[in-house]
């Protein structure tokens, strides 16, 4: 069975635009070290997969610099490897038939038709796991599926999100909307593996039709017929889609549990671009506690609760607290940061006190100096 | 696309490195782990691509799979090229026979022909075993405009310490008047640093004559360099002024990366566009846990620091449990330090393992050596010296 894999960039970024004002979704750095397409480009090339499309709607410059020939995902290859599927900005294929998932999909389909792939593996770019695609292409192949949704498991948010309802084989029933029980609910983790002739069949007839919902107008729209599977990822994964989520799913880092069950799958590693920062730097002045941190930082203040990129900078006598830094951030000396998240090429002044809360992170926008 | 280079880079990396002690037991010096995310050879292979020098002959011999395996195609330093890129030299077997290295000038002359590929007008010689930071191009700057046949890299030295290298006494406009070999008394404070420029069909006349000497060492310092001074041959130094250490011992291998830390450390890693290139592990950030203390430290990725850690520098994936402490110490990567273990003045190779409440190095201040692998058993103590101090 040859795969090929194919990520959608902006499919749902409505809620981060603060984040996503200077790049696509795809590329919001998270975790010290990571940007967010790491998480499901590293699960398609752990699951052996390496004909990998990422469509993106706008503001890909970041993602086209951080992913670049495929280098340090293994996917600098002379057959498939990685292509940034750009839009097209005129004619019937142009900027106004990118809004919804089927137009997405509709616009992607010259690139699914030419790889000889008879399997695709579809990802969103929003989710924040560590997800066995290997796995959900066992069950996908088992199942003789036309299509296998991947469900997780999620804190409730502010978006009402689908919720898939199968029978006791995995045989997916119906898609309904979250009722508002318990705190927690399965619904679809946006991951799927799809049969090639059943995708391209569906897309181009749920366009024709005018469909605008990419469960209604194509997964569930014929489900005695269709063969339509769930399999659930069992482990942490989290939603970025507002800013409260983005800091919330951070800080879930400064767990141990959560870090070992993204990060310690040997056979499932996060990929994400080489930098070749020298070792951070803790100072004789340093104190840090429940911190998180990239390479290439030089601490001389005292951070606590906090995610630290690469590249960052806290001089003597200042405090962060509760806050999230990006690469390139400096903080000058005795500034105080409590509930912050710093975009990246921050500086923050000698002496200021920035305060934000965890439902409300004061935001400072890229390349701003306070 | 032309072959053509200008100037290729000949990097030694076959030494056993014997004053490693354990460190060198499986593995070439040029392949042992430094400044928490490094080999030694990143240094020379970093140099030579901030210094526009795109081939690179890597001479291997001893212990060489790791060396191997770590350069690969050349990747993390963009030197995989079309044309030149890093090349893997091995020893190698003819019609005539089969010969080892027999000494530096020895593995360059086995490999003329590499080097003639390229038609290169100038060949640079560089040793795998050395930390500084040098733009060669400026060497080579001056080595074509001073008309030299051979121009020397050289640095001040403590006087006390000039018996250990090469030591040269220069004349007035910075030429060679006199080259020796770990002289018991030396002349001079200015040392060889092992790197030369040559032209190449120079190098190639003294390599042959070299060869066919029955009594030399067929080294560059021993032989090669006094030939070519003999002849009246015209050797300059090319005076280096930054940071360079020779890290051939236990003892200068943990003072070189003492000299990472501090407020403004002796040997300070760029971090921007001239950042000494590596091959990367790709583990997660590192973690400082509740309660933990990192004073004078540096840190890299896959570190979960739980324990007090002063004075050391911790390489990828190193884990200090809570109550633990590691003062003074060099732990090069997937170290384990059990809690409430004291591991004190020692430097660890990969996966040396150390149990919960076992005490590892004293304060005699000679350096404890925990060989690849190695596991200190919970509660016991280990202190043993090793390799020349």
């Amino acid at each position: 069975m040859k795969v090929a894999g194919l990520i959608f960039s902006d499919m749902r970024s409505a809620g981060l635009s603060e984040l996503t004002a200077v790049r696509t979704a795809a590329a919001i750095p998270f975790g010290a070290r990571y940007r967010l397409v790491d998480f499901p480009l590293s699960a398609l090339v752990a699951a052996g997969i390496s004909d990998i499309g990422v469509w993106t709607r706008s503001e890909y410059r970041s993602l086209i610099a951080h992913v670049g020939n495929g280098k340090d995902f293994d996917l600098a290859r002379r057959n498939g490897g990685i292509r940034i599927l750009p839009p097209f900005l005129n004619g019937v294929r142009g900027r106004e038939t990118r809004k919804n998932r089927v137009e997405a999909l509709f616009d992607a389909l010259d690139f699914i038709e030419h790889t000889d792939a008879e399997t695709w593996v579809l990802c969103d770019t929003d989710t924040v796991f560590n997800p066995d695609i290997g796995a959900l292409l066992a069950v996908h192949e088992k199942k003789e599926a036309d299509l296998t949704m991947l469900t997780v498991s999620l804190p409730v948010g502010k978006s009402t999100p689908a919720v898939p309802i199968a029978d006791a084989s995995g045989r997916l029933l119906s898609i309904g909307r979250y009722a508002g029980e318990g705190d927690v609910c399965t619904v679809c983790g946006e991951i799927y593996a799809v049969r090639r002739t059943y995708l391209c069949r569906a897309v181009r007839e749920a366009f024709e039709r005018g469909e605008q919902d990419f469960y209604r107008g194509v997964i569930g729209r014929n489900l005695q017929k269709d063969r339509v599977f769930v399999s659930h990822h069992n482990g942490f994964s989290a939603r970025i889609d507002s800013l409260e989520a983005y800091f919330a799913a951070s800080m879930a880092l400064l767990s141990f549990d959560v870090r070992a069950d993204l990060f310690a799958h040997k056979d499932r590693p996060i990929l994400t671009k080489i930098c070749n920062y020298p070792p951070t730097r803790y100072l004789k002045t340093a104190r840090a506690e429940d911190v998180l941190c990239g390479d290439g930082s030089v601490i001389a203040g005292s951070v606590e609760h906090s995610i630290i990129f690469r590249n960052v900078e806290i001089g003597r006598t200042s405090v962060v607290r509760n806050s999230i830094l990006m690469s390139g951030t400096v903080v000058e000396e005795g500034a105080v940061l409590d509930g912050v998240i710093a975009d990246k090429n921050v500086t923050v002044r000698a002496g200021r006190t920035l305060t934000g809360r965890a439902d409300l992170p004061l935001f400072l926008a890229k390349g701003s100096t306070i | 696309m032309s072959k053509r280079k200008e100037c290729v880079a000949m990097l030694l990396a076959g030494g056993a490195g014997s004053r490693l002690f354990a460190l060198t037991d499986k593995n070439a010096k040029p392949a042992v782990p430094f400044g928490g995310k490094y080999r030694i050879i990143d240094f020379a292979l970093s140099n030579c691509v901030r210094s526009g020098i795109d081939t690179v002959g890597v001479l291997t011999q001893y212990r060489p799979q790791l060396l191997h395996e770590y350069i690969g195609a050349g990747q993390p330093w963009d030197l995989d090229r079309i044309c030149g890129g890093v090349r893997i030299l091995p020893p190698f077997s003819c019609r005539a026979g089969a010969d080892w290295y027999s000494g530096t000038a020895n593995a360059i002359y086995q490999n003329l022909d590499f080097i003639e590929q390229y038609d290169a007008e100038y060949v640079l010689i560089l040793s795998g075993d050395h930390i500084y930071r040098m733009d060669y191009g400026k060497m080579l700057e001056r080595h074509k405009q001073s008309g030299a046949a051979c121009t020397i890299a050289a640095i001040r030295v403590p006087m006390r310490e000039a018996s250990r290298f090469g030591i040269m006494t220069l004349g007035e406009g910075g030429e060679i008047l006199r080259f020796a070999e770990k002289p018991r008394e030396p002349e001079s404070d200015i040392a060889s640093m092992g790197v030369y420029v040559f032209g190449r069909e120079k190098l190639t006349e003294y390599l042959i004559a070299d060869a066919a000497a029955r009594r030399s060492a067929h080294d560059f310092g021993k032989n090669i360099i006094p030939a070519m001074l003999r002849a009246g041959e015209k050797m300059a130094a090319f005076l280096f002024d930054g940071y360079w250490r020779d890290v051939g011992t236990v003892r200068s291998l943990w003072e070189c990366h003492m000299d990472l830390l501090g407020e403004d450390p002796a040997l300070l890693l760029p971090r921007g566009n001239d950042r000494v290139l590596s091959r990367s592990e790709n583990a997660a950030p590192h973690y400082i846990g509740k309660g933990a203390v990192v004073k004078n430290v540096a840190l890299t990725d896959g570190c979960e620091i739980y324990g007090k850690v002063e004075e050391s520098v911790l390489g990828t994936g190193v884990t200090v449990g809570a109550g633990a402490t590691v003062r003074y110490s060099v732990l090069m990567g997937n170290n384990t330090v059990g809690a409430d273990a004291r591991v004190l003045f020692t430097v660890a190779d990969a996966g040396a393992e150390i149990g919960e409440d076992a005490a590892v190095g004293d304060e005699s201040g000679e350096i404890t050596v925990l060989c690849e692998g190695a596991r200190v058993e919970i509660g016991e103590s280990f202190a043993e010296k090793g390799g020349e101090q």
